[in-house]
């Protein structure tokens, strides 16, 4: 039996080899660079992102192999390469800056386990990190001058600025091999401490009080047989929140440094943060530029960059999504001419088959039953019984709405004139259709989520969970290509899989987070909020309800460890709100002002709307007290929870 | 046929919409690269997919579901990679934790000290005063022999050895002992009887259908040569008989355990390696299954060595196959093939290579 | 290699037999703290036939957990190992939890003050019931002891593990902290020029998310995944097969079917041979080319756990683990039962049989 690949189905930013960078770059969502800001060499750059967020892939991009490979090639990576020489990463076809990342998983929080003084903890910890940014950018360099490493490390030298050379020689000297030497000493020194299960000996172990690698290679040139490399240092520290909290301060000092002459960004989770600058805005200030991801992939849409006009980020990933699928459609089901995207993009009639003729007369009769023979709607009824398929499926629902909303108007307004067609479009519009489409699935299962436009915006701005829905689509395109068929995906099956990837999703909660089941929790209650609100036939927040707020006095006073200490529930609250904001399955925004107050809204992560049939805009929500959302923490709860459908009878029927 | 075609033709079988189509065959291509291709009794060129859709085709459509269901579920195909890593433990992690036991005991030192046994002359000589006998083929006894690493002068392919090979294999014997300078006599000590299979035990040993109290068998057929190599002195007095088996149900242990014990055999340890548990019997947990066996059984496979067999000899009910071939223990689904000519030309999903064919010269 | 031959002892039957000999010296009972309806079983059985003095270090877990039920567990479990320890005259030591930052280092610092405390200069038998302990601490620990055993201590160094697979599949893991190595088994430092790297994982029913995890984490070149096989349900191996099927065909790494490894599922010194066979094959094939990384994790019962550190303490490898951040028991289990199931299989790892 055959064995087609899923190009869904592999991350390929962790990659390092030559083949897998190739890969990388060509599927990799230029526009992704829009979202950096206009300062990125001089300052410290933060970047914040949940999980699958691009963060890693985003400094992939940036090392030094992947800008010599997108300079070399500015034909086949023309977006990367054009946003590259904008931002200024790429000048007359080379490499201007030396890209280096350094991940900060690799046990730097053990060492404030070693049972010594935090002073001490705090000097391995600058070691070590000197160690690996060396190491890291003997590599690069070897990379960027084609020298092999580490065996030509010789030929690499470094000619610090007068005021550093004291930095550099205290880190072995001048040339790559005596540099990397003696990191990979003080690696191995520190890699056997961490690792001895048998009492330690402190004999001749040693630390640096500062990080001297920054300092020590700010303004240096970097020089191979004695030609000057024309490039700047970027150190890139990946995954900040696997630092103990002492020394991601400790870190972040040091990258405010103003006499650093070389760039330095850093990327953190928002699982770094305390809950309380998770449910605050984190720390303000400090001289650094914070950039986080989703807040921007949500609002930059439409900004001028480099004068290019921002594209919809939902637009990115219907690219990155094509060129992934590309391949694999061509070779597999000779798809040249079709793209992925438009697989999906199915005609909306097809939604009804062969339902037609169950479905229209009953919502024709419950609408011609609400107007009860009034002449007013005599118009709207006309136009709707001109329609056929889905068109007056969706009609026939949205005059249903409006209607009732009409009816419900002061007496005096309801003169028996007939409303024209203008009218409807003035009483109705985009959101009550929105409206109607999701409760033609609510009564009659038709599919609504489906197409490439809503499966974008389901990916909640983040990657990864949209690389993951997409690849559940490939496989049911895949198997219809064994079936020698075209890989349409109806309308139904996007809806299926969509259900399917929202209900996994929900279930890993409790496999994946930590106090897992207080976040489902929390989300089963705002859950159950938005769907009452958002089936109330005069669908009063159309197209509906998927979220809640607080208010920001409200939020201050859950911040705050006295109050939460009186309310029962607060705590709990308080942990699965920073456990689902961190994790992406909650977007908070503060500060929206909405009925003379402020509110953070709290918004649940659109794939998760799915599973509890909600609207994936991001419109309505429904403020509740903080007294209220600590009375639902403090509710019992016991066994598991993944298995609870919301409310229980929605769906009986 | 190519496997694109099976698989198209699978669907056409199969009531499946495109998704469950989707999933169903990524399922059977992962086991089919891994195990069922590799099937030794499928003509060149067939593959797995080709055969179960010729299979599925002789059911109607809910027996199809069941017959499906079963190959999802319960089949248990035991690959050569299986059976190989069977053979290399049997060893190191049955018979010869037997011999440190009986050496241990020899010498008096205590059973745990296996480091102190095992660099014990008393040990060394026993281990090589050991002689395996294959019971069949299916013993693979050049690859027993490479895993335990011991001399190919411990290993006859026949267990009713004749006489000019164990005169041999004696003769090699006494020269080791006395180059080596271990103990004990040039007689074997320890014998070992391999097989890869036993699903009734009845193979091994059974009571005779026309002498009742009688038995029969390759055991009691060893029983007796055993005697005569006693006699020769090929083997050693107080010598010690093991049986191995690779795969064994659990009613066979229990059979050849309780026989041995009527023919005053008790002391002959049987050591299994897979032992397949009551529990994947296809009668006990998957009865409609069973009943499917029942209905497409041809009486046609039946012959003398072997009465009417629906859920497979002494109604063992395995849903087992072996990568060189299917047991008849198994249920009758797996492996009988019969012809349309003189029987109800039923298709095999793993058919049968039969040693007694009637049909064979 | 170390443990060609061993000694292996399965059966609560068995475990008892073996002990009414070896305690007529006195054995020092190192257990774990913790909610594992398995902790005080083979303390009992062990108490039953000693007749030396049994003395107990029971390690303290992180008892962060809002769970009643778990906490319930917990509590009974104390009780019974205080009764035990009382009525048999011995002593009982608890060891604290150590305030860490990183769990991961949690393990390193409890081994450190194991041997801190001096028990090795008293004691020359030493039995871990590993049953109640997770991974991240039964491995330092045990190392630290096989360490030790391999210089100053020459005791006898004994495992014991309740192996059942109803408790496992019983057990809740919720949270995932961050892929890394569990303590003391880091392997060598980062930065050597490796020639490939090869994961080999155990693999483990439900374990998908941590395997997915440490996929990325590793970004090996070569996956061998290891079935259980012998196994009390033969087709266990393939039910693994196709439920990690999306890693298995995972397009980076084709797996090959002669790249799965069978390792008996109740013997751990099966696996502990197939890994080291492996490794030594590779570094052989591999010479020109510099070494192969290896990288371990299991994902599975714990008796195959200890086949991986076997392998990867005499072969100086790698084990990389996630690492749940809480624990729970599933809905509706019978705790009595589970506390009944499976059998106790006692591993002797160091010490007489080895001399």
């Amino acid at each position: 039996m055959r064995s087609f690949r899923n190009p869904f189905r592999s991350r390929t930013s962790e990659q390092q080899q030559q083949q897998g960078l190739q890969r990388f770059l060509r599927t990799y969502g230029a526009d992704v660079l829009d979202l950096l800001p206009e300062e990125l060499w001089d300052r410290p750059v933060i970047v914040r992102s949940a999980p699958g967020g691009g963060k890693t892939s985003l400094l992939r991009a940036f090392t030094v192999d992947a800008l010599q490979a997108i300079a070399a090639r500015p034909d086949e990576f023309d977006d990367l390469h054009r946003r590259m020489s904008d931002v200024g990463a790429i000048e007359s076809g080379l490499p201007r800056v030396l890209g280096v990342r350094v991940a900060l998983s690799q046990g730097y929080r053990d060492l404030m386990d070693l049972g010594v003084e935090p002073e001490v903890s705090r000097k391995l910890f600058f070691r070590l990190l000197d160690a690996h940014i060396v190491r890291a950018v003997c590599e690069a360099a070897s990379l960027l001058t084609g020298l092999k490493f580490p065996d030509d490390l010789a030929a690499l030298e470094f000619a610090p600025a007068a005021a550093t050379a004291e930095l550099l020689e205290r880190l072995g000297g001048f040339d790559g091999e005596v540099l990397f030497n003696q990191a990979r000493r003080a690696d191995s020194e520190i890699h056997d401490l961490l690792d001895s299960v048998l009492p330690i000996s402190w004999e001749g172990v040693s630390g640096h009080a500062a990080l001297l690698s920054l300092r020590a290679f700010s303004g240096v040139e970097i020089r191979v047989d004695g030609r000057e490399q024309r490039v700047l240092p970027l150190i890139m520290f990946d995954d900040g929140q696997d630092l103990a909290v002492d020394q991601r301060t400790a870190l972040l000092e040091a990258l405010a440094d103003r006499k650093l002459d070389l760039s330095r960004w850093y990327t953190e989770r928002y699982s770094a943060l305390t809950p309380e600058e998770v449910i605050g805005d984190g720390e303000p200030g400090r001289g650094h530029v914070v950039v986080p991801l989703e807040f921007r992939a949500r609002t930059m849409a439409g900004q001028i960059r480099n004068g290019r006009k921002v594209r919809p980020y939902e637009s990115m990933l219907i690219d990155v999504a094509n060129r992934r699928a590309s391949k694999p459609l061509a070779d597999y089901g000779d798809e040249t001419e079709t793209n992925f995207s438009e697989f999906l993009d199915v005609d909306e009639h097809d939604q009804l088959d062969q339902r037609s003729s169950e479905i229209i007369p009953v919502l024709r009769q419950r609408v011609i039953a609400i107007a009860s023979g009034r002449n007013r709607y005599q118009g709207w009824l006309d136009d709707a019984e001109e329609l056929y398929g889905y068109d007056a499926a969706l009609r026939w629902r949205e005059l249903e709405i409006v209607i009732i909303r009409d009816r419900d108007r002061g007496q005096l307004e309801l003169i028996d004139l007939p409303l024209t067609n203008e009218d409807l479009k003035a009483q109705s519009a985009s959101n009550i259709r929105e409206a109607a489409a999701l409760f033609l699935r609510h009564d009659y299962r038709l599919p609504y989520y489906f197409g490439s436009q809503r499966i974008s915006k389901l990916a909640s701005q983040n990657v990864e969970q949209f690389l993951v829905l997409s690849g559940s689509m490939f496989e049911d395109m895949l198997a219809l290509i064994t079936l020698r068929r075209r890989p349409w995906l109806d309308a139904t099956s996007q809806d299926r899989i969509v259900r399917a990837t929202s209900e996994a999703m929900w279930r890993a909660i409790p496999q994946r987070r930590s106090y897992g089941r207080d976040i489902q929790h929390l989300l089963l209650r705002i859950a159950g909020l938005a769907q009452r609100d958002t089936y109330r036939p005069k669908a009063p927040y159309a197209p509906g309800v998927t979220g809640t707020a607080l208010s920001m006095r409200d939020r201050a006073r859950l911040l705050d460890p006295a109050v939460r200490e009186r309310i029962p529930g607060a705590d709990a609250l308080f942990r699965a709100l920073a456990g689902a904001i961190g994790h992406n399955l909650l977007s908070a925004e503060l500060d929206r002002s909405v009925k003379n107050n402020r509110w953070m809204v709290l918004y649940l992560n659109r794939m998760l709307c799915a599973r509890f049939n909600l609207p994936i805009g991001y419109g309505g929500f429904r403020e509740r007290p903080l007294e209220d959302m600590c009375a639902w923490m403090a509710e019992p709860i016991s066994g598991d929870l993944s298995g609870i459908e919301l409310p229980p009878s929605l769906f009986d029927s | 046929m190519r496997s694109e075609l099976a698989e198209r033709l699978l669907h056409a079988l199969m009531d499946w919409d495109v998704p469950r189509f989707g999933a169903e065959v990524a399922r059977l291509q992962m086991l089919a690269s891994l195990k069922y291709d590799e099937y030794g009794g499928y003509r060149p060129g067939v593959k797995f997919a080709e055969n179960l859709a010729r299979w599925l085709e002789q059911f109607d459509s809910a027996e199809r579901e069941v017959a499906y269901a079963f190959v999802r579920e319960r089949l248990v195909f035991v690959s050569d990679a299986e059976m190989s890593h069977l053979i290399d433990i049997a060893y190191p992690d049955e018979l010869e934790p037997r011999l440190l036991t009986r050496s241990a005991s020899d010498s008096g030192v205590a059973r745990h000290r296996v480091a102190a046994i095992a660099d014990s002359v008393d040990f060394r000589s026993l281990r090589r005063r050991t002689l395996f006998l294959g019971l069949s083929d299916g013993a693979q006894l050049d690859r027993l022999r490479r895993a335990s690493q011991l001399s190919h002068e411990q290993f006859s392919q026949d267990y009713l050895i004749d006489a000019e090979q164990a005169a041999r294999l004696q003769a090699e014997l006494a020269a080791v002992l006395t180059d080596q300078k271990l103990p004990g006599e040039s007689a074997f000590r320890q014998i070992f009887l391999v097989d890869d299979f036993s699903g009734s035990g009845r193979t091994l040993i059974r009571e005779d259908d026309d002498n009742i109290g009688e038995y029969k068998g390759k055991l009691t057929r060893f029983r007796d040569r055993l005697a005569d190599l006693q006699a020769t002195g090929v083997v050693a007095n107080d010598h010690e008989v093991g049986i191995l088996l690779y795969v064994a149900s659990q009613q066979a242990v229990e059979h050849v355990v309780d026989s041995l014990a009527r023919v005053g055999l008790g002391g002959w340890t049987v050591d299994v390696v897979q032992l397949l548990g009551r529990h994947i019997k296809v009668d006990q947990t998957d009865p409609p299954t069973a009943d499917l066996c029942h209905a497409y059984y041809d009486p046609s496979s039946a012959d003398k060595h072997k009465a009417d067999t629906p859920i497979g000899y002494s109604d063992c009910a395995l849903p087992l196959v072996l990568s060189h071939n299917t047991p008849n223990n198994s249920i009758c689904l797996l492996w009988a093939e019969s012809s349309e000519d003189d029987g109800l030309g039923r298709k095999a999903l793993f058919p049968r290579y039969e040693r007694h064919h009637k049909d064979r010269p | 290699m170390r443990w060609a031959r061993y000694i292996r002892t399965a059966g609560d039957d068995q475990f008892g037999e073996q002990w009414e000999v070896l305690a007529r010296d006195p054995v020092l009972v190192v257990t774990g703290g913790g909610f594992d309806p398995r902790v005080p079983r083979a303390l009992r059985r062990l108490l039953e036939v000693a007749k030396a003095q049994v003395d107990v270090v029971r390690i303290e877990l992180t008892g962060a957990t809002e769970d009643p039920e778990i906490a319930a567990i917990t509590q009974a479990n104390r009780t019974a190992v205080d009764a035990l320890i009382a009525d048999a005259g011995g002593t009982l030591i608890d060891q604290p939890f150590p305030s860490v930052q990183s769990l991961r280092s949690a393990g390193v610092n409890i081994s450190r003050a194991f041997h801190e405390a001096g028990y090795l200069d008293r004691h020359k038998q030493i039995l871990v019931d590993v049953s109640g302990l997770p991974r991240s601490v039964y491995f330092p620990l045990v190392l630290g002891l096989l360490r030790a055993s391999a210089t100053t201590w020459d005791g006898d160094l004994h495992v014991v593990a309740c192996d059942s697979h109803e408790v496992d599949s019983a057990l809740i893991e919720e949270g995932a902290e961050a892929p890394g190595p569990l303590g003391g088994f880091a392997g060598p430092t980062s930065d050597s020029a490796w020639a490939t790297t090869i994961w080999i994982p155990v693999l483990g029913e439900g374990m998908s998310e941590q395997l997915a995890a440490l996929l990325d984490a590793i970004g090996p070149e070569e996956v061998v995944p290891v079935l259980p096989f012998p196994s009390a349900d033969p087709r266990r191996g393939d039910n693994l097969v196709l439920e990690h099927r999306e890693l298995l065909t995972d397009d980076r790494f084709a797996v090959e079917s002669r790249n799965y490894i069978y390792a008996s599922e109740a013997n751990p010194f099966d696996l502990y041979r197939a890994i080291t066979d492996l490794h030594d094959r590779y570094q052989s094939a591999l010479r020109i080319l510099g070494a192969a990384k290896f990288v371990l994790s299991t994902h599975s019962s714990k008796l195959l756990s200890i086949g991986v550190l076997l392998a990867a303490y005499e072969n100086g490898l790698e084990v990389m683990h996630v690492s749940p951040s809480r624990y729970g028991l599933r809905a509706g289990v019978d705790v009595a039962s589970l506390a009944n199931a499976g059998q106790l299989v006692d591993l002797w790892l160091a010490g007489e049989p080895y001399r």
